[in-house]
């Protein structure tokens, strides 16, 4: 899960602090002010709901690059596909768990 | 025709619109983040993949009116900044400028950039933008220009909801004026003056050693008349955890 720290007003302190975003694939999990420890969080259901429904789209999106690289440059795209074909659905999977967690 | 120098691949590049109308948009991205010691200003937050700095400059990119961006970044965030509008092509940013300690300080490190081009006659009009609003719409974008080209000044703002109420209050903290909803209205960024207006109202403030919460504070002081454009909520500024789920909600409503 990628986290990003940042500077934004807190509700509850009053005032800007530090706050860490988590992030699950694309998409916002929670946000964490570390002074109060006060947590904005997305429910897991609502998550799953927009990773289900961007789904479709990331692929049109995917085939779309593929094919610009494979007419770009066929022999990189050939070499490159045994790795991919391998890493996407793991890739998938973690998205998938840190949705669901 | 004018030379400007492109700041992605050290080219120079020729403008041939008119000298007349040539609008530049500045766009203030040195947030407090890097000032703090901290590793991410929010500007470089991502929503749906793509940092928010991009999707304000997308705005820009996308509005027919806007000939140029200038991009005012923190210390140490320049190439970072130019690194990323190069890779999501903006090409209407044509420089990168270190900004100040405070927005009035960064506003006036753009001027300063630009005062040549401003004293020339080269630039007519300037909006003023915060890195942090990234759902400007274009149309609303275009038509802030053309009120400010007719008005000299001109800034996006919205209205109070009818039951909302502002209150003055004196040193004793009792209430010595009201505005009623629809009578207040809530400032917005892009803000835009006249080029020549705006430098000459900085330099003024700077001998008075005046700070403005806002570009159009500056200007109000000395009776430089400034024309509202009325805009809605979906122009947020992202300040709190809150605004940041509500930037991926527009996101996503608006198919950004």
């Amino acid at each position: 899960m990628i986290a990003c720290q940042t500077e934004l007003d807190c509700l509850y302190c009053g005032r800007p602090t530090v706050h860490t975003v988590f992030y699950a694939s694309l998409y916002i999990k929670r946000i964490v002010c570390h002074r109060c420890a006060h947590a904005v969080e997305k429910p897991a259901a609502v998550l799953l709901r927009q990773y289900c429904r961007d789904l479709p789209w990331r692929a049109t999106a995917l085939a779309r690059r593929l094919k610009h690289e494979a007419q770009a440059d066929p022999l990189l795209f050939v070499s490159s596909l045994p790795r991919r074909v391998v890493n996407k659905p793991i890739e998938l999977s973690r998205e998938l768990a840190e949705v669901c967690l | 025709m004018h030379k400007i120098s492109n700041v992605h691949k050290g080219e120079t590049v020729f403008d041939q619109r008119s000298a007349a109308r040539h609008v530049v948009a500045v766009v203030l991205a040195a947030g407090q983040g890097r000032r703090m010691g901290l590793p991410i200003n929010k500007i470089f937050l991502p929503i749906h993949g793509k940092p928010v700095i991009i999707y304000t400059l997308e705005a820009f990119e996308r509005c027919p009116v806007i000939d140029e961006v200038m991009l005012v970044a923190a210390a140490g965030e320049e190439e970072q900044l130019a690194k990323l509008t190069q890779a999501a092509h903006c090409q209407k940013v044509r420089r990168i400028v270190q900004g100040g300690p405070t927005r009035h300080a960064s506003e006036q490190c753009a001027l300063e950039a630009l005062r040549p081009r401003i004293e020339s006659g080269e630039i007519d009009l300037i909006l003023i933008h915060d890195g942090a609003r990234p759902f400007v719409l274009p149309e609303r974008i275009q038509q802030l220009v053309e009120t400010a080209h007719a008005c000299g000044g001109a800034i996006l703002a919205m209205p109070l909801q009818e039951e909302e109420l502002i209150v003055e209050v004196d040193e004793q903290q009792a209430i010595c004026r009201r505005f009623a909803g629809q009578r207040a209205w809530r400032a917005q960024t892009p803000q835009a003056f006249r080029a020549a207006w705006l430098l000459a109202a900085y330099d003024r403030a700077r001998q008075d050693q005046f700070e403005g919460t806002d570009t159009a504070a500056s200007l109000e002081r000395l009776g430089y008349p400034v024309a509202v454009v009325e805009s809605d909520q979906s122009n947020l500024k992202i300040t709190t955890a809150y605004d940041l789920l509500q930037a991926e909600r527009l996101c996503r409503h608006r198919g950004l």
